[in-house]
């Protein structure tokens, strides 16, 4: 790269940024409205990047509109409603879910499954999952969905932009005027003035070293909020899934060992290195298949108190089992259970297992907050909307199983409505780009060629990924916290000092992740910001120094805005329509 | 990152587009079970940040990461690299660089 850069313009109605679930949803909507729509994704292609494609995947609708109204009569349950459903999610999210948020997702569930199905989708069976009281989980082939969005993509005749890294915001006076970020493959900087943006970016679970997540989701969208002063919420409560390999290499971050223990087909007890079965001090009753966020804890509990395994985690054993058992249940499971993981043949990568234990480590798996949105998917900033995984309010603390894919669905949807109905009625409309502004973005992603210093990307990178998993991991407490924050203000002096390598245009990595590495530094911030100030344990922030849960003081949302390149908190209650938690200190746990 | 002892192993990669392009041969440590996928972000991450290649999703669902080893088709997330290999670029689609291809035109899986 040197100083001569070119700049890609493009104008449109509705910029969507990010091309699967959320994203896709939206423009389909979009498409009624005769709207200029543009989805750009970072992705080569619509399904070739975020967390869409990986999912496994239920998608979660109260039971009785399943049985009823879907005709759906295997599995489900018509005593279920969508009250049980709302009270099932606040539940899951102890009640620091906004209750509005909540409310919108259980109605419109339904409707958004009846869009899937006139799409052709063909869900294959319906069951119990955890945290919910009745079967709502709607197996569906995540590979299937994709084919659906591209099909309807094409339909309503979209412009996808591939392989987009948008960046930063683009605003005046409070008021969203598009997008700027790089065109990976042509090198060249790219400008998009809408009327409305749209963010689907997903979540930012790659800040952590392991992770089910895809690579590029490195947490653009509360990022480049963040920085223009849009309002995040509940950021300290990113989620892990509790069983993931830790080794080898190939299937870090795979979730058999979950499947081994915890997801409910198998009983395989979890052992610390002593071969204790650690679970009995956290959930006596439920054991290994207490909720995920109690789990993820007690797990990073043993293994930072180097009671793990070679690898880094703890062992998932069936050992206890008969060896004919064992054989009955390698007979009678689905070969996609534990054989199949995505493309892999997980039978090279598992031993056997009437010999030897597996090793599994809790792996960053969902971000339960991030832009705060209304219930139209509206945001503090005139123009910008959010939808998906990079919003707050619907998933509280904990997010229910099946509600990440309910969640794009209603949400991408209900913010399509929004942006159209706004735009028809005038209240938002193209508002120049300040030059000034493009400049500035230009000259600070550039600055990585020209600043003084020695310091490597990958360096600095890497040590990110190792203070979020330290120090903004499972378990926190004062000082781990406290440390972290220090940790942040050296690694953010060392972001000024990276000197990039690299200079060629296209497509080049070590550029791409020096931009993605400071989006991962400002979501590791509000983390750490957020857990240091709740002195509480809550789903999934959990703290050693204050191991309970405080409905007395606590019942809060934290609210963040970028201020004068401080972090601000902003205590807020969440909103309330129907249910309270009992206003007592609970026992964080069983 | 490699001890005297670690296996190395011969990873040659045709670099460049579709106008100029040469082979390039890294060689790296082999760890037990490491995926193409972990070989590339190696050389791209510890010795030559101007590799190009494409990443997703990981576990061989995107299908992003298609690449020819040895002449064939494979995902780089799911073939476990076992000994010396020559990756080129998907020949179905027009190259950016390197690994890196343009799959616009292709949107079907």
């Amino acid at each position: 790269m040197d100083s001569k850069y070119t700049i890609e313009t493009y104008k449109t109605d509705v910029v969507i940024v990010g091309s699967e679930g959320a994203g896709a949803t939206a423009a389909i909507e979009l498409a009624k409205h005769n709207l200029d729509v543009i989805i750009v994704t970072k992705g080569n292609g619509v399904g070739r990047s975020g967390a869409t494609i990986t999912g496994e995947a239920d998608l979660a609708v109260d039971s009785n509109s399943l049985y009823h109204r879907f005709n759906m009569k295997v599995g489900t349950d018509p005593e279920d409603s969508k009250e049980n459903f709302f009270h099932d999610i606040l539940a899951g999210g102890k009640y620091v879910n906004q209750q509005d948020i909540v409310q919108a997702h259980v109605e419109d569930a339904p409707d958004r499954f009846a869009d899937l199905l006139e799409w052709g989708l063909k869900p294959l069976f319906v069951t119990k999952m955890s945290g919910h009281s009745y079967p709502r989980g709607v197996i569906v082939s995540a590979p299937e969905m994709i084919r659906i969005y591209r099909k309807k993509l094409k339909e309503t005749k979209t412009k996808v932009l591939n392989n987009i890294f948008i960046h930063e915001l683009l605003y005046q006076n409070g008021v969203c005027s598009g997008v700027f970020g790089l065109n990976m493959v042509s090198g060249n900087f790219i400008t998009i003035e809408a009327k409305a943006v749209l963010l689907a970016t997903g979540g930012g679970m790659r800040l952590y070293p392991i992770t089910t997540a895809p690579e590029e989701l490195t947490g653009d969208g509360t990022a480049m909020a963040f920085r223009a002063v849009v309002e995040l919420m509940d950021m300290e409560f990113p989620m892990f899934l509790p069983g993931c390999f830790p080794w080898p290499e190939a299937v870090k971050g795979v979730n058999t060992p979950f499947k081994l223990a915890s997801a409910g087909m198998i009983s395989g007890h979890m052992l610390n290195k002593h071969g204790e079965r650690f679970m009995a001090k956290w959930d006596p009753i439920k054991m290994e298949k207490s909720t995920r966020d109690i789990t993820a804890v007690a797990m990073w509990t043993e293994i930072m108190e180097n009671r793990g395994g070679p690898h880094g985690g703890v062992f998932v054993s069936l050992k206890h089992l008969p060896d004919n058992v064992i054989d009955y249940i390698m007979e009678w499971l689905p070969p996609s259970y534990l054989k199949k993981y995505g493309g892999f043949d997980m039978s090279k990568f598992l031993p056997d297992l009437k010999r030897d234990a597996v090793e599994s480590v809790p792996a960053s798996h969902f971000f339960n907050g991030g832009i705060k949105i209304d219930i139209w998917c509206r945001t503090n900033m005139s123009g910008l909307y959010a939808a998906g995984e990079v919003t707050a309010g619907l998933h509280g603390a904990n997010r229910l199983s099946g509600n990440a894919f309910t969640d794009m669905i209603v949400w991408g949807h209900r913010a399509a409505q929004a942006i159209a109905e706004d735009i028809k009625k005038g209240e938002i409309y193209q508002t120049p780009l300040d030059k000034k502004q493009v400049e500035y973005y230009v000259t600070e992603a550039l600055a990585g060629y020209s600043q003084q210093g020695d310091e490597k990307m990958q360096s600095v990178r890497d040590d990110v990924q190792d203070t979020a998993w330290k120090h903004a991991g499972i378990v926190r407490d004062d000082s781990l916290l406290k440390e972290g924050l220090d940790k942040l203000q050296n690694l953010k002096e060392r972001y000024k000092r990276i000197r990039l390598t690299c200079n060629e245009k296209k497509y080049n990595k070590e550029f791409i992740r020096y931009l993605e590495t400071k989006n991962m530094i400002a979501n590791l911030e509000c983390i750490l910001v957020a857990a240091e100030n709740r002195h509480e344990s809550r789903g999934s922030h959990y703290r050693k120094d204050f191991p309970n849960t405080d409905n007395i003081k606590w019942f809060k949302n934290q609210v963040i805005i970028f201020k004068d390149g401080e972090v601000e908190l902003k205590l807020e209650d969440p909103v309330v329509t129907t249910e309270e938690p009992d206003r007592i200190i609970e026992k964080y746990g069983y | 990152m490699s001890s005297d002892n670690t296996p190395m192993v011969k990873i040659t990669i045709k670099r460049g587009d579709s106008f100029q392009s040469k082979y390039q041969t890294y060689e790296i440590p082999l760890q037990e079970k490491m995926s193409i996928f972990n070989a590339l972000e190696y050389i791209n991450s510890y010795l030559d940040p101007s590799l190009a290649f494409y990443t997703s999703c990981k576990i061989g669902k995107c299908l992003g990461c298609t690449v020819e080893v040895n002449g064939k088709r494979r995902l780089a997330c799911t073939t476990i690299v076992e000994g010396d290999m020559t990756l080129e670029p998907d020949s179905r689609f027009p190259v950016v660089r390197d690994l890196m291809v343009d799959m616009s035109d292709q949107e079907s899986s």
